[in-house]
């Protein structure tokens, strides 16, 4: 049975969108997919005229896409950015190896700029280092609180104007339902902005805000782009784990379900009444930080001092501990 | 990517291994323990329920809304938490003088048997239980309190009354939406009977547990700037000017565990009380799935539940315009900026039907051209879809996707769509006047 595509353009439909159920051919649903994520850059401001945007860039599936797709409406609508790749190292074995060689191929393909920062350049630890050192139970955390300073670190480095992250609109949604399983509202307010800005850090745009991960796959499955999909081969954490799952079920019920979770992230606020964590910058490495010291900076502290579960749990735990430390601000790190 | 993503360290408070337990209740330090919460925490009966009493009084007490005499209606569904609610009322009203509850309660129990088989003698049971009590109270038809405005007295079309209510639910296919659709409706009777009881307070029963539940929900629905008006402790009802309505809500800082001791402790029975979600699976509906979800999540961390409420705690909705849904009361959440979600899935449909095309027109053609697309090819239902249009304007982002399932408009509560045509006369009568007004 043939399904004709449903812009009437005459081709047959050779998918459905997960997003909104339509029969596509390959072509409009190419359209489609770029359309609205220049609707997404547009209506967002995202980016201005002469700008150099660095794409967080780890050669899985979203940043892939994100590169390819920048790149193209960049050309074609004449945004008149600059784009380069950004991409941290963990230094994860038989991980990071292979996915990296997949943003070197990103490089040559879209010709684009690539800076490679490494976790032993910028901590002096790598993420194998690292989990011989804590195990594998908590490294994720070391992982992720590393990865948001390194990006950071590295678009100063290159001094950019915006980095540009592949977070899709499945991620959005999964964070609104973490943060408030977590009760996290400080989170819960930021994570569904298109455009995060922080005092002193340089700002994140999330173009792909509004994009289903279903489609992401699809469009790179029709393009034929070359991405690295192993997922981190360390466990992931069990209550994302959860939430992810959670989402996936109501994806299946309702394929608004995504949007629909996002709509109510946007149309939430926080109370005047409730107290918001401070957000002022480290003392020991100058980056945004909620506490004294940053928690890259706390974890890093456990590592060097041989006590690697300083600063896993609770930050008054940490700050008790590290204060019990002798003089820790005579520490080099 | 890495389960982590770049939203920081993640910490939840896990479950412990089961420490041995003290037998003797934490609060006398004599008796032995009857129930043990949160794990840890034993009590004897006689503490007990004090606590929970204490809970129910803080709460109500906290909000500082109920005055002397005020009369007060008290919802009763049958279910547990409802039984105890009523228990703790009554007891409230027995107390000595400085302790008493001041308020007149008017108890009121909606019979909804006629969308759920309830057994036979269930009304007779309810009625024998409120007499037990000896506090004036109501029995009502659901559909009589929704389309008949004799439905305190006798409803004498009361056949006609209950087709209307089984045809919107049968028109409704999706579980999730048909529940949905429940709880709006069911709000609006309470509403429609406290105003015919001359009550300026409502009491419901909901726990903590069931909140947070609605809370996560709610989310999953779109109702996110609802989250306030659906589980807060008191919730004005903005719309009712003259006389403010307000729902309270005071066993919401109980557990679900601490409400079924203090049901046995006081041999309190329940009933039966269905929903569309009764014995349905858990991947049928949004609200069944997140029920799960929850549950699930609560066995592994024990915290769970009471994070999720106070998350709750602490977020209201977004308001720019004290605009109300005409279905729900909630905030009207559709007048959102270009960059949305709301926005963003329009223009996924648009590009979806216009290929190509979508780049010569502009983003602005979108409105015209969704209603040119919802109109039928010369079909008769003009009108009809006219006036789902016109109530489709005054719907809030989530209750639009209920009304765009229903076929006619005809067996919605006549309140529904005469405040709706009321909205609609003065938003032309603003339109008129807008340039003039300074
Ligand atoms: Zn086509
Ligand atoms: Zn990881
Ligand atoms: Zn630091
Ligand atoms: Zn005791
Ligand atoms: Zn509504």
């Amino acid at each position: 049975m043939t399904i004709l595509c449903s812009t009437k353009c005459g081709r047959n439909a050779v998918l459905k969108r997960p997003k909104t159920g339509d029969t596509l051919c390959k072509e409009c649903f190419f359209w489609a997919f770029e359309l609205e994520i220049h609707s997404t850059i547009i209506n967002g401001k995202l980016f201005k005229k002469g700008d150099v945007i660095a794409i967080a860039a780890s050669g899985g599936k979203d940043s892939t896409v994100l590169a390819q797709v920048l790149k193209t409406l960049n050309e074609r609508y004449n945004y008149g950015l600059k784009l380069v790749l950004l991409s941290i190292d963990e230094g994860i074995t038989g991980y990071r190896d292979d996915s990296l060689k997949t943003v070197l191929e990103n490089k040559d393909e879209y010709q684009m700029p690539l800076k490679i920062l490494s976790y032993q350049q910028l901590y002096g630890w790598s993420m194998d280092k690292i989990v011989a050192e804590v195990g594998r139970k908590n490294n994720c955390t070391f992982c992720g609180v590393f990865r948001r300073q390194a990006l950071d670190r590295g678009a100063m480095l290159l001094n950019v104007d915006c980095i540009a992250t592949g977070h899709n609109a499945d991620d959005i949604a999964e964070t609104v339902l973490m943060n408030i399983l977590r009760g996290d509202v400080a989170r819960l307010q930021r994570c569904v902005n298109i455009i995060t800005t922080t005092e002193g850090a340089i700002p994140r745009c999330k173009p792909l805000k509004y994009t289903y991960e279903k489609e992401i796959v699809m469009y790179a499955y029709f393009k034929k782009l070359n991405y690295f999909s192993t997922e981190c081969i360390f466990a992931p954490n069990a209550y994302r784990g959860h939430a992810r799952t959670f989402l996936k079920d109501l994806e299946r019920l309702k394929p608004s379900s995504i949007m629909d979770i996002i709509h109510s992230g946007e149309t939430m606020c926080i109370k005047e009444n409730v107290k918001m964590p401070e957000r002022g910058v480290c003392t020991k490495c100058g980056f945004v930080s909620s506490q004294d010291i940053c928690k890259a900076c706390m974890l890093l502290e456990g590592l060097n001092r041989g006590l690697p579960k300083l600063g896993i749990g609770k930050s008054s735990k940490a700050n008790k501990a590290l204060a019990s430390l002798s003089n820790p601000k005579s520490l080099n790190f | 990517m890495c389960s982590v993503n770049d939203e920081g360290a993640e910490s939840f408070e896990e479950l412990k291994p089961d420490e041995p337990l003290e037998l003797k209740c934490r609060k006398c330090l004599t008796e032995d323990g009857n129930v043990i919460l949160r794990k840890k925490d034993v009590y004897c009966k006689t503490c007990f329920i004090p606590m929970v009493t204490h809970k129910f009084r803080a709460t109500l007490g906290k909000s500082k809304l109920v005055n002397k005499g005020e009369r007060v209606l008290v919802c009763v569904s049958g279910s547990q938490s409802s039984v105890s609610l009523l228990h703790l009322v009554w007891t409230g009203l027995q107390q000595s003088t400085y302790k008493r509850l001041t308020f007149d309660p008017v108890i009121v129990y909606i019979d909804e048997s006629i969308l759920f088989k309830y057994p036979q003698n269930q009304q007779n049971k309810i009625q024998e239980l409120f007499e037990k009590y000896g506090l004036s109270y109501h029995i009502v038809l659901f559909a009589s309190v929704l389309y008949s405005n004799n439905c305190l007295i006798e409803d004498t079309n009361i056949d006609q009354h209950n087709n209307k209510l089984k045809n919107i639910f049968k028109n409704i296919s999706d579980l999730t939406l048909k529940e949905d659709m429940l709880m709006k409706l069911r709000k609006h009777a309470i509403t429609k009977l406290a105003k015919l009881l001359e009550c300026t307070r409502i009491i419901t029963a909901e726990n903590e547990h069931k909140l947070s539940i609605r809370l996560l929900s709610n989310v999953a629905l779109g109702r996110g700037s609802q989250i306030g008006l659906d589980i807060g402790l008191a919730v004005n009802d903005k719309t009712n000017s003259k006389k403010s309505l307000i729902t309270i809500r005071p066993l919401r800082d109980l557990s679900a565990k601490e409400i079924s001791y203090y049901a046995l402790f006081n041999k309190l029975e329940d009933y039966v009380h269905s929903n569309f979600l009764t014995a349905t699976n858990e991947d049928e509906s949004i609200q069944k799935t997140t029920e799960q979800f929850i549950n699930n999540l609560q066995v592994e961390f024990p915290s769970t539940v009471s994070t999720i409420f106070r998350t709750g705690e602490k977020i209201s909705e977004k308001t720019s315009r004290t605009a109300y849904c005409s279905m729900c009361q909630g905030i009207m959440d559709i007048e959102m900026p270009p960059s949305s979600a709301m926005e963003a899935t329009k223009y996924s449909k648009y590009v979806s039907l216009m290929g190509l095309k979508a780049l010569e027109l502009s983003l602005n053609n979108i409105d015209n051209k969704e209603s040119d697309l919802k109109r039928c090819n010369g079909c008769y239902c003009k009108n009809n879809q006219n006036s789902k249009e016109e109530l489709l304007k005054n719907l809030c982002y989530a209750c639009r996707h209920i009304i765009q399932n229903l076929e006619s408009l005809d067996d919605l509560p006549e309140e529904i769509l005469k405040k709706n045509s009321e909205k609609l006369q003065f938003q032309k009568m603003e339109e008129q006047i807008k340039d003039f007004l300074l």
